[in-house]
């Protein structure tokens, strides 16, 4: 039905800018071309930006990502591309970020909702709980960072306490351990923002459909996955995009903690990326930002599929 | 069509950017230059017939080029024995003009040194004058500065100089006098000021300091550089007297203080290297001394790596080096504005004496350097002419991070033998800041991705093993297999250019290489020119108990950067990207490095008790010498040192392989994006070209180490090997009493002690051992610095305790392993 009316919409729009109907007075035209002019200096200043800032150097990447070196602009296809998923040192941020992310994400989104509907329960030193829990929000990156470094060096916080303990000392930095040390830092940093997204989000859900879920006997986790997390779906979509966006720029964190070439486990694929563009490799960097961007969109509309399949119902 | 439409902008904005790109890949290095330079006109100034023997200084007022310099004047002398008359050649200094305008050159008659013209030499004296500087003011006229010694000693009253030499007797006063005088076009004097009191009015006796360079301001007033000695060690200062000698104020120097130099307002600065303690800033300023507050004035902020300071005129308030290039510096912007390249204008800028920028915007410089016959001077007169002049040539350019004197001469002498080419300097330190001091390599790499590729480069200091594997360099093996000149391969030491190569190409080519290994007693550490870990332990338990293994100053870092210099691409492939620094082999060359002290305490040592190697090797407190072989000789100081046969043993290795490497610098390196690579292999073929030293002359190699060009390595081991003897007056050989000629020794090496090792010709076993060491080496004596950074702090977390040696290596494999894909 719908179908039919925009088709029929389509028709009447062609139909009176074809021969086949009375033109258009020439006053209409000059209107319609003024209005024209109008929105396109509207649009201008952002298509240009947007070309320039946006399109031209996605062109350029692709450009770079498809021949052999600047100094020698020979067109070699997909070689990059087989050079670069090849390599060990992309292999290994991609498996790490990887790891990161699909870690990391799903623990700040439970988390930080966990968090917020026990905020939303009478509990006593509430408004206390959340400035608690917003305040790293406030803390400086490097400040952050040497808290890290107290804490978590070899001969550090944690470690005297461990070893008090009777424990062996572990350099956390530089050990399997590493990315546990730094989920910890992301989590930190992250669960406050989100907390306060999903108390938001918690408001708006609509009364009366839980007191009438209440009265008709439904328990709290019936009420919790029937009805709150259908109505919480587009928050937790928009909490872990934001949160996949700051698993990708936890790469600050590390870097000031641990440099251009960290151990293994903490090596990411900004790292990747950053090195690679320090020594001017831009093909190895072209193909991988590609194949970043891919994986962006493929993770990106696959978060947008399962927030349409589970919140379809309960949007406007 | 809306989508066609969409399709079509699509397409244009791609084409758009691709045309981009290849504009930036364009080449512009045959293309003409543009602006201007500066087209050289060398004057006549021919030393020889003027008498010159060397040449002092010189200024220039624009019309004519005054040169301050000695000459051999002959003059009548009296035999003191027979009475006769013979014609001599005493040194005297003299000023000649050049006029610009006529290209004549006179010397002015009218001038006589201070010192000779009004005192005698009195019996028990020594006299001695020269000129100092030469300078022209506004009007034309000049003004030298004169210093005269008088040096007494204690003779007797008989004395008679003929017969006798002053300096039998003991110097018993020592007056020195100073003078600036005013003298007119003829070198006549004009005027005259004293300023031999300058200490008298400094305070200061001879024992009290040294008085330094002394810098005029434009009301005559002095400011004289003064360092005087204290209990501590020594204090510097600038004091400031008036025309009269009266002191008016004194300055301490700031930190790190320069040059004084006169500025064109008329003031006086001087430049020196301003820190901030509190911000951590810091960089490299001329500062001026504020004559009315008596206080250090202005601050004008310079390059990081600005040179020389020269004085200022109307135009800049003072001129100053950056790399290769002169600039004049603006006081209004606090910017300068570059003049001119030196080499650019086929002037070498470590030869130039002085130099004077003209009314009429051209440079008059005069140019001295010290050639095979003495002193060569070159007075050039320097035009600003549009590039176009130069279109006819090919340009070359010629990327660097620090210009040495000797490559900056070949490149000018080259421009001057070239008709179709020219080399452009482009030197990348200049763009150095104090905040970054990679800014120049920075900016070189930016050039390269975005196009401008130079077409030689100096690859000191760049990252030429990335270079070469991202194909930006040329491999010169077929050049060299195609110069018959050279010879082809055979024509070179193909064995160290072999190994200095990556996977089968040469992308540099030097001029010379030295060895770096280690050298121990044949009896104690074998005959072999490798050993492990476990050899070198087992040979040092047949040491006293408390030898060292090298000098026992010697740290775990220094033990680990020699080891990884030589060995670290033992545990990368950097074709596949494979690592072994959790192997056994690193594991044991860590635990190697531990046994070494973590510092070395200078303090524990007695600084009078005498020390060195032979010492230490001889009372067998030290099992081996770290050395550099650098020619065919100093084998036998290492025969001495250890008191007999020794064995180039090398580091310890656990797999097998030679623990020496050959040392090289000094590499070029020819760009793949270079548009006429015949003209750029022209110059870098040079560098190997043999020495044209004549066959009935001493061999004296120009470089460090052995040569790379095999003519003139076999020209080097035959000079070595081939004895003196002690002739008899008949030319013939003397013999000893086994009737073998008498070999006179070389030369010889002394050590601290008084010991000395005398060293005669090269024996033919002697050449056979070092020649097997050349053979056998297989590694190059540098590092990734990145890996070894790596490395080293990983290490020092080792050495201090942090980190088991597992752990350690463990740690070094990650890292590592990661660096070397990315890079692959």
């Amino acid at each position: 039905m719908s179908m039919k009316i925009s088709e029929n919409k389509v028709n009447s729009q062609n139909g009176a800018g074809t021969g086949s109907s009375a033109p258009l007075p020439p006053e209409l035209r000059r209107q319609r071309r003024r209005d024209t002019l109008k929105s396109m200096c509207f649009l201008g200043p952002s298509v240009i930006g947007v070309t320039v800032f946006f399109i031209l150097p996605f062109l350029v990447v692709l450009y770079y990502s498809v021949i052999r070196s600047p100094i020698n602009p020979e067109f070699v296809f997909l070689d990059n591309f087989k050079a670069v998923l090849g390599n060990y040192a992309f292999q290994t941020a991609a498996k790490n970020t990887a790891v990161f992310s699909l870690t990391a994400v799903p623990l700040a989104v439970v988390l930080s909702l966990a968090l917020a509907m026990v905020l939303e329960c009478r509990i006593p030193c509430k408004s206390w709980f959340r400035t608690f829990f917003l305040s790293p929000m406030m803390v400086p990156v490097a400040s952050v960072v040497l808290i890290w470094q107290v804490v978590f060096h070899q001969n550090g916080t944690l470690n005297n306490l461990v070893t008090t303990l009777g424990g062996t000392a572990v350099d956390w930095l530089n050990s399997p351990w590493c990315q546990v040390v730094v989920i910890l830092l992301f989590l930190w940093k992250n669960l406050g923002y989100n907390m306060i997204l999903f108390m938001a989000a918690l408001n708006n859900i609509p009364k009366e459909l839980l007191e009438v879920a209440d009265v008709e006997g439904a328990g709290a986790a019936h009420k919790f996955f029937k009805i709150k997390l259908r109505y919480l779906s587009p928050t937790v979509l928009f909490v872990a995009i934001l949160s996949i966006i700051n698993s990708f720029k936890v790469f600050r964190e590390i870097h000031l903690l641990v440099g251009d070439h960290p151990y293994e486990g903490l090596y990411m694929m900004q790292h990747f990326m950053n090195n690679t563009f320090a020594r001017f490799d831009y093909q190895k960097m072209a193909a991988a930002a590609i194949l970043m961007a891919m994986a962006m969109i493929v993770l990106i509309a696959l978060l947008f599929w399962v927030e349409d399949a589970f919140g379809k119902d309960v949007e406007g | 069509m809306a989508t066609w439409g969409k399709r079509a902008a699509a397409a244009l904005l791609a084409a758009v950017m691709a045309l981009g790109l290849t504009a930036c890949g364009g080449k512009g290095s045959v293309e003409p230059l543009s602006g201007t330079v500066y087209v050289p006109e060398f004057l006549d100034f021919d030393m020889d017939e003027l008498g010159v023997q060397y040449v002092n200084a010189g200024c220039c007022d624009g019309t004519y080029v005054y040169i301050l310099a000695e000459v051999m004047d002959e003059v009548e002398a009296t035999d003191p024995f027979t009475g006769d008359t013979y014609m001599s050649y005493e040194s005297a200094p003299a000023i000649f003009r050049l006029d610009l305008e006529t290209r004549e050159t006179v010397r002015l008659d009218a001038f006589t040194p201070a010192g000779q013209e009004d005192q005698e030499t009195e019996p028990g004296q020594e006299r001695y004058s020269y000129v100092e500087s030469i300078s022209v003011d506004g009007q034309g006229d000049l003004w030298v500065t004169e210093t005269s010694e008088v040096y007494i000693y204690d003779v007797p009253e008989d004395f008679d100089p003929e017969t006798d030499f002053l300096w039998n007797y003991e110097m018993v006063d020592h007056q020195s006098g100073r003078l600036r005088r005013k003298l007119d076009s003829t070198g006549a004097e004009i005027s005259r000021v004293d300023t031999s009191g300058m200490r008298a009015a400094l305070g200061m006796e001879d024992k009290d300091g040294y008085v330094g360079e002394t810098v005029m301001d434009s009301d005559g007033c002095f400011y004289v550089f003064v360092e005087t000695y204290t209990d501590s060690g020594y204090d510097t200062k600038i004091v400031v007297l008036d025309a009269e000698m009266e002191k008016l104020f004194e300055l301490d120097t700031r930190e790190n203080w320069g040059n004084l130099v006169a500025l064109g307002d008329g003031a006086v600065g001087m430049s020196l290297y301003s820190y901030d303690q509190l911000t951590g800033e810091g960089g490299q300023v001329l500062q001026i001394i504020d004559k009315e507050k008596q206080d250090w004035g202005e601050e004008y902020p310079m390059p990081v790596n600005a040179g020389g300071v020269y004085p200022g005129n109307s135009k800049y308030l003072f001129y100053y080096d950056n790399g290769d290039s002169l600039y004049g510096y603006d006081s209004k912007t606090e910017e300068g504005t570059k003049i001119l390249t030196w080499s650019g204008a086929n002037i070498n800028r470590g030869d130039i004496s002085f130099f004077t920028l003209l009314e009429d915007g051209r440079i008059a410089a005069l140019t001295t350097n010290w050639g095979e016959n003495g002193m060569e001077a070159e007075v050039a007169l320097l035009t600003e002419t549009d590039a176009s002049v130069l279109a006819d040539k090919t340009i070359l350019t010629y990327a660097t991070m620090y210009l040495g004197y000797d490559v900056r001469q070949r490149i000018i002498e080259f421009n001057k033998s070239q008709t179709k080419y020219r080399i452009e300097i482009k030197d990348y330190s200049e763009f150095n800041t104090a905040d970054d001091y990679n800014a120049g390599l920075t900016k070189l790499n930016t050039e390269i991705i975005a196009g401008q590729v130079p077409d030689i480069l100096d690859v000191n200091g760049l990252p030429i093993a990335q270079y070469g594997s991202r194909g930006l360099l040329e491999d010169l093996w077929p050049y060299i297999e195609s110069d018959d000149e050279l010879g082809g391969r055979e024509g070179l030491m193909t064995h160290v250019l072999e190994t200095a190569g990556q996977n089968g190409a040469l992308y540099q080519l030097f001029n010379s290489f030295t060895i770096r290994t280690a050298v121990g007693d044949a009896d104690v550490v074998g005959e072999s020119m490798s050993w492990s870990l476990e050899d070198l332990q087992n040979a040092l338990d047949t040491m006293p108990e408390g030898c060292a293994i090298f000098s026992d100053s010697d740290t775990k870092e220094y033990m680990l950067q020699n080891v990884m210099a030589m060995q670290m691409d033992t545990f990368v492939d950097w074709s596949t990207g494979e690592c072994s620094f959790d192997s056994r082999d690193f594991i044991a060359l860590l635990e190697f490095c531990n046994s070494f002290p973590l510092k070395y305490d200078w303090r524990s040592r007695d600084p009078y008790e005498y020390d060195d190697e032979l010492t230490r090797v001889s009372e067998g407190r030290q099992l081996l010498c770290l050395e550099t072989v650098y020619d065919f000789q100093y084998h036998q100081v290492q025969e001495y040192i250890f008191g007999g046969p020794v064995t180039y043993v090398g580091y310890p290795r656990e797999d097998g392989g030679v623990g020496s490497s050959f040392e090289i610098s000094g590499g070029l390196a020819m760009s793949t994006a270079c548009e006429d690579k015949e003209a750029a292999w022209t110059f870098i073929r040079e560098t190997v070209l043999p020495q044209s030293t004549p066959e009935d002359e001493y061999f004296y190699f120009n470089g460090w180490g052995f040569p790379v060009n095999r003519q003139d390595f076999d020209r080097m081991a035959q000079q070595y090997m081939t004895p003196n003897y002690q002739l008899d007056e008949t030319g013939q050989p003397m013999l000893d009493e086994n009737g073998q000629p008498i070999e006179m020794s070389q030369g010889g090496i002394g050590w601290g002690n008084g010991q000395m090792v005398d060293l005669y010709a090269t024996t033919q076993e002697q050449y056979d051992q070092i020649m097997a060491l050349y053979e056998s080496i297989d590694s190059i004596y540098s590092y990734d610095e990145s890996v070894y950074s790596i490395v080293h702090s990983v290490a020092l977390r080792y050495f201090n305790g942090d980190l088991t040696v597992q752990q350690a290596a463990d740690q070094i494999q990650s890292r590592v392993k990661i660096y070397v894909n990315e890079n692959l």
